[in-house]
């Protein structure tokens, strides 16, 4: 825990609002978890990038699992009790909102429409966060090397994010011990 | 009260199962409650699913719409808490190895590895997003301005993402009802 953690209500709102705003899939929710936990300062990337590697070795949603090991890094078990919640909280009130008064799903094509606008922004979301962290995670030639394999086996050869993130570990374990370090 | 029993037991294990979350969890829902329990038909499950589309959050959280099937406002709940509850204390467990570990030598060296998983998940999600952004119909100007202008108002310009997230929303549901 840092001197700059924020407070218990501070992390229940800016979760609050991630939860309420992340549209289009896993790693938007992960950026969006990034533009507050970063860009406040909160943690460094390095800190926020790790914590989503270990997040991604649980079982569940990894943008759940994200949420749950920052607030614990942030503020202990209340705090991961905290960005839980808080996070869930919009997706889950909305489902059972949807699922008591939308009898014909076919009603909700304006929403689609909208969430169609949505998945472009999200890209350019990604690029924005995804460019960043890679700026600021690759430093020399290994870890651009660890990151390249990672991508080419998960694209090109289909592998599962959770073996991703295993390999990316044993491979850093393999490259950056302290007798090998640059 | 047997049966909302069993949906939590249902949810614990499948939450206790799916590594990698999302489309993961979506697949092994429908094989249990369509296939195995008939608790829904398939029509009412994929209603489900567009529901957890269109809400923020994980896809997962649909599971809230499969509770609310079975037994209402309490099934929603307990559908949900069974889901996630493996999610969080195993996150938390590993958060805690973590904290007892990380001045170990060692330790240093893995969570570099670690961190670099990240930024190859993104760029994957990109190299299926963009493909996918480019078919509507062959490059739509529209698509293509509200990526850069996303790109250059959270990136270079740093600001928060909930603007363009609603200019989206709004030009997404004039243009693509």
């Amino acid at each position: 825990m840092s001197s700059s953690s924020p407070r218990i209500p501070e992390l229940f709102w800016s979760f609050l609002r991630i939860g309420a705003m992340g549209f289009g899939g896993p790693y938007a929710l992960v950026s969006l978890t990034e533009k507050v936990v970063v860009a406040r300062g909160w943690m460094t990337m390095e800190e926020y990038a790790e914590s989503t590697g270990m997040a991604s070795l649980a079982p569940g949603p990894i943008s759940s699992n994200t949420s749950a090991v920052v607030g614990y890094r942030l503020r202990g078990l209340p705090g991961a009790i905290t960005t839980y919640t808080a996070f869930h909280l919009p997706a889950v009130v909305l489902v059972i909102v949807l699922a008591a008064y939308f009898q014909q799903v076919e009603s909700l094509h304006v929403v689609q429409g909208a969430l169609k606008g949505v998945f472009a922004a999200v890209v350019g979301l990604l690029v924005a966060v995804g460019w960043k962290m890679g700026r600021s995670l690759i430093k020399e030639w290994k870890s651009g090397l660890v990151a390249l394999l990672a991508f080419v086996a998960l694209v090109w050869f289909k592998v599962n994010p959770v073996l991703i993130v295993i390999g990316t570990g044993l491979m850093g374990y393999l490259l950056f011990r302290p007798q090998g370090r640059s | 009260m047997l049966q909302l029993l069993k949906l939590f037991g249902l949810m614990l294990g499948i939450g206790s199962l799916t590594f990698g979350g999302g489309y993961a969890i979506v697949g092994v829902l429908q094989n249990y409650l369509v296939d195995k329990l008939h608790w829904m038909t398939l029509s009412e499950f994929t209603s489900g699913l567009v529901i957890g589309q269109v809400t923020p959050g994980p896809l997962s959280t649909m599971v809230a719409y499969v509770g609310y099937k079975v037994w209402g406002v309490v099934g929603a709940i307990v559908a949900t808490l069974g889901l996630l509850l493996p999610s969080f204390v195993s996150s938390i467990a590993i958060a805690r190895v973590y904290d007892k570990i990380r001045h170990a030598s060692w330790v240093p060296a893995i969570t570099r590895g670690l961190s670099l998983a990240i930024v190859a998940l993104l760029a994957g999600a990109l190299a299926t997003l963009i493909p996918k952004a480019i078919a509507l119909p062959w490059l739509d100007p529209w698509t293509l301005l509200i990526a850069v202008a996303t790109f250059i108002i959270t990136g270079p310009w740093k600001k928060d993402p909930l603007l363009p997230f609603l200019g989206a929303a709004i030009i997404g549901a004039l243009l693509y009802r």
